[in-house]
């Protein structure tokens, strides 16, 4: 068993309290008796002095009067003594307090075998004899009787013993007391302190006041300090590599450890880059391995400052750099990464005088999509990445062909999408809007086509996903626009007056400026907004629930007219019907399939109600037999569009059919 | 646990100090003085026990001062000669209580005439408290009787030494200087009154408690409630002198009950409320008023 030292201290203390009350109680006892020996000598020494002074002139008992005085002065003088009582046979003849004038011949208590405070204390009166002789020369012999005054002993030896506790008892236990306490606090607490310090290292003590523990305090602060800065050094060590400063596969290996089990937990995936420098080889051969490490210092810096905060990179061997992304919204996001890389690396580089280039080829392994563990993302990287240096280096390979031929394809969309806009490929058609009253043509809805050199018609199905993922749909759109309102204008000139729509996406209607831009282009070309009709999703208002009312509003409140577009496919909540201001719904045409059917005409016709009642136009969309234009008509529906009156035209044949309209 | 320890401690040391400063005893020397009779009443009928007051009885009023000074009593009754001497060796003694002033009280006695007196040739012998208001009462009657010029022999003796004086064993003229009760036992011994303080001295005396500032402030609830033992009892000595003699019979001598009544008007309580007259006469007597009871 082990004692803390504030225990032993305290085992110490008790011992010492122990030993010194002990003593205390020895000594105090001791003293009691001296000093009650004194009281009784005192006394006992006034009785003396009196019965001598007396037995000198006394002469007749019935003079002991005379010696009043003297008694008094006896009695007053000493504070133990309530009175004196002079007796003789016959009764008291003399006291020096009335009150024991009727004193009656006490019986002996004189208590020999006591201690003196014993006796004291047991003792109510002390007694003695006034010897005399009388004239005649006969010896008379009177009673002297000291009665002790109880009170006062009682209280002096109280005061005595209270003086005693108060002196020996209690101001040395307050100094034992504040000995511990200045022991603990400067001893005990300072070894609690170094020896937590010692195991946790958490909390540094701040200085000691004994300058022995303060020693210890300070070389233990300077050995820790010291070990712990070995410590980082070593760990930075193992998991950095020397010469490029970055993490090694060490390193790598426990991020990626942590990395997949945060993405098997959250459902998430992440891209690992397995990069290579090509030909790093030959820089080696040719100017030599000082070079070759220079190079690659300089390249490991260049990727650290083309990566984010979030990614992380890694050089796993000679010219070999591993780079894990796990924050991308998509793959074209994560294919710019790489290209990014490939851009900053394939440089001029002047190292030690010597210019070079390097260009780098990449494989790339999906988790959880090409593996679910480190050897088996690492090997499918490695594969990937061997597949691009095959394939005539200086590129990237996704390690799934199929994935990889995805990317590409999709690559390639977005740059020749991009370039089809420049280069005028893209044409608005127009699907005529007849009104079912009078079967005339009332409106027209524009359609993006793409029409390219080499590979004919591209359906927007094909690219508009594309352009609204990465943005491009807000410059396509900004096209279609102005397009549409020149299409008007030309139109307009011609005596064609026609209400013309046109789909807004998600993006165009968050750009804070879209309605701005909107405004100024209709105000420009000086055409009644009223001519122009937007359409948007249901969708947008699924997707974008905060989404400000305000650029609807505004467009409304200057006469361009809402549509909503495959109304019933959707979220469709009446909410915002009520919250936005739609002029119109646009029945979608998977309605329009099942007309036939009773729960399919439930719907129709319940939309149609719905609009007559909501004062919206209601508008079928997808209509390809008479069968449908007719019950359409039966139910009260305004409008309708689709390939039963015309597909979606190009302008020229759209003058055509309008004319022929007529 | 060391909390619970100093607490006990603390307790106990404080249990001790309430017991020790309610043990303290207020010792009040007194002579037996017919103006002091009320601390008997006081005494005899058991007040000052509770309140912790101890009655010392001495019969000298010098050796009631000297018991004072010498640190055995903590109060001291006497004249303004007995504040006057210890006032000069401690300025903060007061007076606190006053009792009476004496009116007659205060005899010079002797066994000749006072022609005889003042045409004696012989030494004169004179009996009295050498350290008291004796000393002062003496040399007011040589004064006003013309009788500096004779020889005189001083006798110092306490009063009762002197009250067993007879004046058929005395020869030469001999001078008594004495007050009540003392003097009713001296006129049964055959003298003769030739002054008091109500008929030939122009003396003004007056008695009281006297104590100093630090005492008075330990003890100062036991002066007040003694202050109201005495009113108590001056009141009972006025309403039931009989009763009252019956009690403090004890502390009197031999005096029954008519000489004890005609002693009572040797003296005039100022134990109330004092007139500015009277206030400024104790004053000039070197008495101050200010802080009494």
């Amino acid at each position: 068993m082990f004692l803390t030292i504030q225990r032993f201290t305290l085992l110490i203390i008790s011992l010492l309290i122990l030993v010194f009350y002990s003593i205390f109680t020895y000594y105090f006892l001791k003293q009691q008796n001296s000093m009650a020996a004194i009281v009784l000598n005192s006394v006992q020494n006034d009785m003396s002095k009196t019965s001598y002074t007396l037995s000198r002139y006394v002469k007749k008992s019935q003079n002991i009067s005379r010696s009043r005085a003297l008694l008094d002065r006896v009695a007053a003088n000493n504070n133990f003594i309530d009175a004196i009582v002079i007796m003789d046979s016959s009764g008291v003849l003399l006291s020096t307090d009335p009150k024991y004038q009727h004193f009656e011949f006490p019986a002996s208590s004189y208590l020999e075998d006591f201690k003196p405070y014993d006796r004291l204390m047991h003792t109510k009166i002390l007694d003695g004899d006034i010897r005399f002789y009388t004239d005649n020369g006969k010896l008379q012999t009177l009673h002297l009787f000291f009665i002790l005054d109880k009170d006062e002993l009682d209280i002096y030896f109280s005061k005595n013993r209270g003086d005693f506790i108060l002196y020996f008892g209690f101001f040395p236990f307050l100094l034992i007391l504040g000995v511990y306490f200045l022991f603990k606090k400067h001893v005990v607490k300072p070894l609690e302190k170094l020896r937590q310090f010692a195991y946790y290292q958490s909390e540094i003590p701040k200085k000691f006041k004994l300058k022995e523990l303060e020693s210890i305090r300070y070389s233990m602060v300077q050995t820790f300090a010291r070990l712990d800065a070995e410590k980082k050094e070593l760990y930075r060590m193992a998991r950095t590599d020397s010469l490029s400063g970055l993490a090694n596969r060490d390193s790598l290996n426990e991020y990626l450890h942590r990395l997949i089990a945060d993405s098997q937990r959250n459902n998430k995936e992440f891209a690992l880059l397995f990069l290579d420098l090509d030909h790093f080889k030959t820089v080696n051969d040719s100017l030599g391995h000082n070079v070759g490490d220079e190079l690659l210092q300089n390249i490991a810096s260049i990727i650290q400052e083309v990566l984010r905060a979030t990614d992380f990179v890694a050089r796993v061997g000679g010219d070999e750099f591993v780079v894990v992304v796990n924050q991308y919204s998509s793959l074209i996001e994560l294919t710019h990464i790489i290209q990014r890389i490939q851009e900053q690396l394939c440089r001029q580089w002047i190292i030690q005088t010597h210019p070079m280039y390097v260009d780098s080829s990449v494989g790339v392994a999906i988790y959880p999509k090409d593996g679910t563990d480190i050897v088996s993302l690492m090997k499918h990287a490695d594969i990937a990445m061997y597949d691009a240096k095959k394939n005539g280096r200086a590129q990237y390979r996704f390690f799934t062909k199929e994935l990889n031929k995805s990317v590409q394809d999709t690559i390639t969309l977005d740059k020749e999408m991009r370039k089809a806009l420049v280069n005028g490929e893209y044409q608005l058609y127009y699907q005529p809007k007849i009104d079912l009253k009078s079967q005339k043509i009332i409106g027209a809805e524009a359609l993006i086509r793409w029409i390219s050199p080499s590979k004919g018609m591209i359906p927007p199905d094909v690219f508009i996903p594309l352009a609204e993922e990465n943005g491009f749909i807000l410059e396509l759109g900004e096209w279609v626009l102005q397009e549409n309102i020149r299409q008007y204008r030309a139109w307009r000139d011609q005596g064609i007056d026609l209400k013309l729509s046109v789909n807004i996406s998600t993006r165009q209607l968050l750009d804070a400026d879209f309605a701005d831009k909107l405004l100024l282009l209709v105000d420009e070309n000086e055409i009644d907004p009223k001519k122009l009709d937007i359409e948007i999703t249901e969708y947008i208002f699924m997707d974008q629930k905060n989404m400000k009312c305000d650029v609807l509003d505004i467009l409304h409140k200057h006469g361009i007219s809402i549509s909503l577009d495959d109304f019933g496919t959707g979220y469709s909540s009446l909410s915002y019907l009520k919250k936005f201001p739609i002029d119109c719904l646009k029945i979608d045409k998977s309605f329009l399939d099942d007309y036939h059917t009773q729960d399919g005409a439930i719907f129709i016709e319940t939309i149609v109600k719905m609009g007559q009642t909501l004062n919206m136009e209601v508008i079928a969309e997808g209509v390809e037999s008479v069968e449908q234009v007719e019950y359409l008509k039966s139910i009260g529906c305004h409008q309708y569009q689709g390939y039963y009156y015309s597909k979606p035209l190009n302008t020229d044949a759209f003058e055509k059919l309008f004319k022929a309209s007529l | 646990m060391f909390q619970k320890i100093l607490l006990f401690f603390l307790i106990l040391v404080f249990s001790s100090g309430c017991f020790s400063n309610n043990g303290t005893k207020l010792r009040i020397s007194a002579t037996t003085w017919i103006g002091y009779s009320p601390l008997f009443y006081a005494k005899a009928k058991g007040w000052l026990d509770p309140i912790n007051i101890k009655l010392l009885n001495v019969v000298s009023l010098s050796e009631n001062m000297y018991l004072y000074k010498a640190g055995n009593a903590d109060a001291y009754v006497g004249t303004q000669y007995e504040y006057n001497i210890l006032v000069n060796e401690d300025p903060t003694l007061k007076p606190v209580i006053l009792f009476d002033r004496s009116h007659g009280g205060d005899v010079i006695l002797g066994n000749k005439t006072l022609d005889e007196y003042i045409q004696t040739d012989e030494v004169i012998n004179v009996y009295l408290e050498m350290d008291s208001i004796n000393s002062t009462l003496l040399q007011d009657f040589l004064k006003f009787h013309k009788l500096r010029n004779k020889e005189i022999h001083y006798i110092n003796q306490d009063q009762l030494h002197i009250a067993s004086l007879k004046n058929d064993t005395l020869e030469k003229p001999t001078l008594i200087i004495t007050y009540t009760p003392y003097n009713i036992q001296l006129r049964k011994n055959g003298f003769h009154e030739l002054a008091s303080t109500k008929d030939g001295l122009e003396l003004f005396v007056a008695d009281a408690l006297f104590t100093n500032e630090k005492t008075f402030h330990i003890h100062k609830e036991k002066f007040v409630q003694l202050k109201k033992f005495i009113d108590q009892a001056i009141t009972v000595l006025e309403e039931d002198p009989q009763e009252f003699y019956l009690t403090v019979k004890p502390y009197l001598l031999e005096v029954n009950f008519n000489e004890f009544q005609n002693s009572l008007g040797d003296i005039i309580w100022i134990n109330k409320e004092l007139s500015t007259e009277l206030s400024m006469r104790l004053n000039e007597a070197g008495l101050p008023t200010r802080g009494l009871l």
